[in-house]
């Protein structure tokens, strides 16, 4: 079994004062289940750099598909036995190292910069980023787990954003890139063979935080 | 098909008319690459040809921080072109250094306008043009298309860049995950198969007029 504590651990959660459970089945046919312990769905995890993104995140995210607090598991066991204590998963933004956040604040503004280039930034051919892409990034990198070399961000000539990772060799581990339309494309790549690639709505935190949980444990 | 109709083909696209989506449909399995050669041309690209990639500070590079600037100068995304207009290259077997130092020259005025400071041509990538051809994985045909694509004829009828070719993609109908895990793969191939020289080191013509400034001043 998967399974990555995408917040605080269970132990260190506020008192709940209710449980929330979610379960459906993936495109692989594995079941994937969530325990929510929110406590009013304060959106603590959503600690977004600034206030801006914040209230994006929660205009645009579910209530009911966006646990605050949670553990997310894949597969078959009982959930409560499934949690983790591995600080090393814990999203970026609970890392409180320094030198991360800064190299992660540094990013954050240079897709921010995304946004000013327009049609022909790279030639005639290149085209401005796709609407939604420059947000869709963000969000995603305010959740990227510690464990994880930062990703290398990058505009396409088609208007996609991609958010790279690269191994100590300089070849390719995969990334993401966003496609439009909220679309986020994540693959895991070793050497010459893809181990894994799917899709995931950049507008569902839990789709996030599922991308990002498969994508660490294969690198991992 | 006739080989006249394919070189139609490619004269269309490369002008723009028609997209590599297009070209893969219309001349599926690479048939662009038996397309009738144009006089003053070097002819069909061969497997065992080197080809040359221009790496160039783009505008989505962090401009800010010039010791960043040769620190990847070819990523994943570099490839993109191979899904869309066609990604550029020469091919060293038949390009003088002058036709290097004029492909070099045309990249660098582009990246300088919009950029004075980080604007400019990083590194090239040598490789064969049978690397990028071969499948990309066991259950592929076929890996990129290279098609002889000699640019901007003059009135003589001779071309200013005739070691111009194009890489595109050679299937149709792929899917977004498709085209994601192609151009991963394919990055992997070229970074351990192909040869990275940064500008200021490359031997067979001058690249350090066309290096950013932040570098030249650095």
């Amino acid at each position: 079994m998967n399974s990555i504590l995408v917040s605080e651990d269970a132990s260190s959660a506020p008192t709940s004062r209710y449980r929330k459970k979610f379960s459906w089945t993936d495109d692989l046919g594995e079941q994937v289940l969530i325990e929510s312990t929110d406590s009013d769905l304060d959106w603590d995890c959503l600690r977004a750099s600034n206030e801006t993104e914040l209230e994006r995140s929660k205009s645009t995210i579910d209530s009911t598909d966006a646990p605050d607090q949670f553990h997310l598991s894949v597969g078959s066991d009982d959930i409560a036995s499934s949690v983790t204590n591995d600080k090393n998963v814990r999203p970026l933004h609970e890392a409180g190292s320094t030198s991360v956040s800064t190299e992660r604040d540094l990013l954050l503004a240079q897709i921010r910069t995304y946004e000013q280039l327009a049609n022909g930034w790279d030639g005639p051919d290149s085209i401005a980023p796709k609407v939604g892409v420059v947000d869709d990034a963000l969000t995603v990198l305010q959740f990227w787990p510690l464990a994880l070399e930062l990703p290398e961000p990058g505009l396409c000539v088609d208007g996609n954003i991609v958010l790279e990772v690269y191994d100590d060799n300089g070849l390719t581990n995969g990334g993401i890139e966003f496609i439009g339309d909220h679309v986020g494309i994540y693959s895991v790549i070793k050497d010459e063979e893809t181990i894994l690639v799917d899709r995931f709505d950049a507008l569902s935190s839990t789709a996030v935080l599922f991308a990002l949980a498969a994508m660490h444990d294969e690198l991992s | 098909m006739s080989g006249a109709e394919k070189r139609k083909a490619l004269d269309k696209f490369c002008i723009g008319d028609i997209s590599v989506d297009e070209l893969a449909d219309e001349y599926p399995d690479c048939a662009c690459e038996r397309a009738e050669s144009p006089e003053n041309s070097p002819g069909p690209v061969m497997d065992e040809e080197r080809l040359r990639y221009f790496l160039t500070s783009t505008s989505d590079i962090d401009g800010k921080r010039a010791t960043q600037l040769q620190k990847r100068p070819f990523k994943v995304k570099s490839l993109k072109r191979a899904f869309t207009t066609g990604l550029s290259v020469c091919r060293l077997a038949h390009a003088s250094s002058d036709e290097l130092e004029l492909t070099a020259s045309k990249l660098h005025q582009f990246q300088f306008q919009k950029n004075e400071n980080a604007g400019g041509v990083l590194a090239t990538l040598d490789f064969s043009a049978g690397l990028v051809r071969a499948p990309i994985d066991k259950d592929a045909a076929k890996g990129f298309c290279v098609l002889e694509t000699p640019l901007d004829q003059k009135d003589d009828g001779t071309f200013e860049r005739p070691s111009h070719a194009d890489i595109v993609n050679s299937l149709n109908g792929l899917t977004d995950e498709q085209k994601k895990t192609t151009l991963d793969l394919m990055y992997n191939r070229m970074v351990k198969d192909g040869v990275q020289t940064k500008a200021e080191e490359v031997a067979d013509c001058d690249l350090k007029p066309f290096l950013p400034n932040a570098l030249k001043n650095a």
